[in-house]
């Protein structure tokens, strides 16, 4: 038993810890405030966006922009499914799929075409497809979804209290074991005070969890509750769960092909592809393969934004959603998968934040609706182009690439000299 | 169906659309052949150019001064950008590319902001700007003849400066080789300036040249921000001549699948350039010269 324990101590690497700390907040946190219940699943959505597209740019080093076609086409699938009855859960994966198959039918050309060329390439096939769609139906695409049944379904939400009781309870256990093994007490201090203030967060948004779904079991036990009021708490809840889980399960997946040879050898093909062709390597075998992954995941990630925006329009093919990709991927650091998943949350706070104080500015700026609606772009255009300047490895880039001699300096104040 | 006067018209356009593109293509041609930087921004220059035009026409009223205004905007605005956006990232292509993307959808947003509906030019009370000539029972703005002849001109007026004068030497001996260039002596940072301002000078000055047809909504730059990338992949990525031709062989196609297969226009254009980029990425007209 002893022994056992020490081994799994042992095996505790701060990463895993730290990813298990921050789902456990963001299982509980959108019991905080019912902005934050209804605003984060959006986040998401351009979080995994942004993942799937660190697989062709950051890991392939393939400077790919036709990234909303994946997207789109997913959404659309996912769309067609869903209003014909079909479970959510195949129909992601058929979106996923349809998506993964227009990426790489995308990707065929790099056989040939290289860099620039490749870059104008996909620009112009996204927008063709766009052109074609737009050409041929002449009139407005939508297709409406309506609620989802998933997200009215009551078992769901048992998952999601089960699932989140079950992490709270490890988040202690594992905290225990931690403070039990740090030895040096300038170490403990510090953690102590970091594990009480997640501790605070985790324990208080579980209570609220916990009395929000009593509330809302004895109002149904007692019948006494609204059809729409039904809809209004449970749908939310739902959502949250199904993009958050779909976004974690997606992000386990990208992180095992980063760390697998084959991540190695498509970090190898981006470093120096002659080398890598060489040595013995299908170059463009794995590009395809990389093309085959994101374009999954950012069909995927199309399916999740209808559950958010309920009708799906010929908006999701536009240039508009590459740039969400791009903007996360810069943001957060190419190359980096940790990283694009900040850098899309980043960005679609950024749009949702500017888009909700806009409204301020229009007491000052003569400007119509119409135009306010677009100024957030416009704004993040500019923080887009100051990154590229300024921080072009991303946040995390830096944090790796760029900030050895503070990481050193950290570590050193830490664990003292020697 | 093929009725002679319907297949004139669409001649005509077809002539007066490959000048347009080849107004917007040159530049970008310039910038890349010498610098290497693959400005996808640069169908936005030409936008920008003719909003700018439009809005000024609009306050003053004088066409040669609205010409002349937004062409000289352009050469400054490719001042700065090169100067702010372009210079700290040169040998780094990847980067370059992000950057140009990024600025592209800038000024795409820009647009949207600052003219949310478009500017449109107006019926003026001149013949060249806003008549009509009949050929065979159909009727041909003649402004569009004005666009053939300005895009012939500035196509005479480039291959002179190109093959004449010591700065087109200069031009195309950078973008032969660049490093060879410099060590003869050409100062290449001043002469990236000077291109870069040459390309975003034109891309302008045909924005506010074309806008009397066009007129100026956001149709405009995302158009021709695409033709621009065909013509360069389809005539050679770094040939002023081979851009004149496949403008020519993209405007013509171009308007005439627009007049008799309505549904694959734009389309065309770029399943020609997929097609060239595959079969031949080096293009068409490229190597040669």
């Amino acid at each position: 038993m002893k022994k056992s324990l020490a081994n799994l101590i042992n095996n505790i690497q701060y990463n895993h810890m730290a990813s298990l700390l921050i789902l456990t907040i963001s299982m509980v946190i959108p019991f905080y405030s019912r902005q934050l219940l209804t605003g984060l699943p959006i986040l998401y959505v351009w979080a995994l966006l942004s993942i799937s597209y660190d697989v062709v740019l950051g890991l392939g080093g393939i400077p790919s922009f036709g990234h909303a076609t994946p997207f789109g086409l997913g959404a659309f699938t996912v769309a067609i499914l869903i209003s014909n009855g079909i479970p959510l859960t195949p129909a992601l994966i058929i979106g996923g799929i349809i998506g993964s198959i227009s990426y790489v039918s995308m990707g065929l050309p790099a056989y040939r075409v290289k860099g620039i060329y490749y870059a104008i390439l996909t620009l112009a096939i996204a927008e063709v497809i766009l052109a074609l769609i737009n050409n041929i139906s002449r009139t407005e695409v939508a297709i409406t979804v309506g609620i989802v049944p998933e997200l009215l379904d009551i078992n769901i939400l048992w998952i999601y209290v089960v699932f989140t009781g079950f992490l709270t309870i490890l988040s202690l256990y594992v905290i225990l074991i931690d403070l039990k093994t740090t030895k040096i007490h300038r170490i403990l201090y510090i953690k102590i005070i970091l594990y009480l203030i997640i501790l605070i967060i985790v324990l208080y948004g579980f209570y609220y969890l916990l009395s929000s779904i009593y509330n809302f079991i004895l109002k149904l036990s007692l019948g006494s509750i609204q059809y729409t009021d039904f809809i209004r708490f449970i749908s939310p809840i739902n959502r949250y769960f199904i993009t958050l889980v779909t976004l974690m399960i997606s992000f386990m997946l990208i992180y095992l092909i980063y760390g697998s040879p084959v991540g190695s050898i498509l970090r190898g093909v981006r470093e120096n592809p002659l080398r890598a062709e060489v040595i013995g390597y299908d170059i463009f075998r794995y590009q395809l393969l990389a093309f085959s992954v994101s374009g999954f995941f950012a069909g995927v990630s199309g399916g999740l934004y209808l559950l958010c925006v309920p009708t799906a329009t010929l908006e999701v093919l536009s240039v508009d959603k590459t740039f969400i990709a791009l903007l996360g991927t810069v943001i957060g650091g190419a190359g980096t998968i940790i990283g694009p998943l900040y850098g899309g949350v980043i960005v679609g706070f950024l749009r949702d934040y500017l888009r909700r104080i806009i409204p301020i500015f229009s007491l000052y700026l003569p400007l119509s609706p119409q135009q306010l609606q677009i100024l957030p772009s416009f704004i993040l255009g500019f923080i887009y182009i100051i990154i590229v300047l300024t921080v072009p490895y991303g946040i995390m880039g830096s944090w790796y690439y760029k900030a050895i001699d503070l990481r050193r300096r950290i570590k050193l104040y830490i664990y003292g000299r020697g | 169906m093929f009725e002679l006067g319907v297949l004139v018209s669409a001649l005509i356009d077809g002539l007066s659309y490959a000048m347009m593109i080849f107004l917007i293509s040159i530049g970008l041609i310039i910038i890349f052949g010498l610098m290497d930087v693959f400005n996808l921004a640069h169908g936005a220059f030409f936008g920008f150019g003719a909003y700018l035009f439009i809005q000024f026409f609009l306050t003053t009223g004088d066409y040669i001064l609205s010409l002349l205004i937004a062409s000289v905007a352009g050469a400054v605005f490719g001042y700065i950008v090169e100067r702010l956006l372009i210079r700290p990232l040169y040998g780094k292509p990847m980067l370059q590319l992000l950057m140009t993307m990024g600025l592209m959808i800038l000024l795409f947003t820009l647009f949207q902001v600052v003219w949310p509906a478009g500017l449109y030019f107006p019926e003026v009370n001149n013949r060249i700007l806003s008549g009509v000539y009949s050929i065979l029972g159909v009727n041909i703005r003649i402004y569009k003849f004005v666009i053939i002849i300005g895009g012939v001109i500035t196509f005479i007026i480039l291959d002179i400066i190109f093959v004449r004068t010591r700065f087109g030497a200069m031009l195309r001996a950078g973008t032969e080789n660049r490093e060879l260039a410099y060590a003869f002596g050409i100062n290449i940072d001043k002469l990236f300036s000077i291109a870069f301002i040459l390309g975003s000078f034109l891309a302008f000055f045909g924005g506010a040249f074309v806008a009397p047809i066009t007129h100026a909504t956001l149709e405009v730059p995302t158009t021709f921000t695409l033709l621009a990338f065909v013509v360069p992949v389809i005539g050679g990525m770094k040939s002023y001549r081979g851009g004149f031709y496949a403008s020519l062989i993209i405007g013509i196609i171009d308007r005439l699948v627009a007049y008799y297969f309505t549904w694959l226009s734009f389309a065309i254009d770029l399943l020609i350039m997929i097609i060239v980029l595959i079969i031949r990425p080096e293009g068409l007209f490229g190597g040669a010269e």
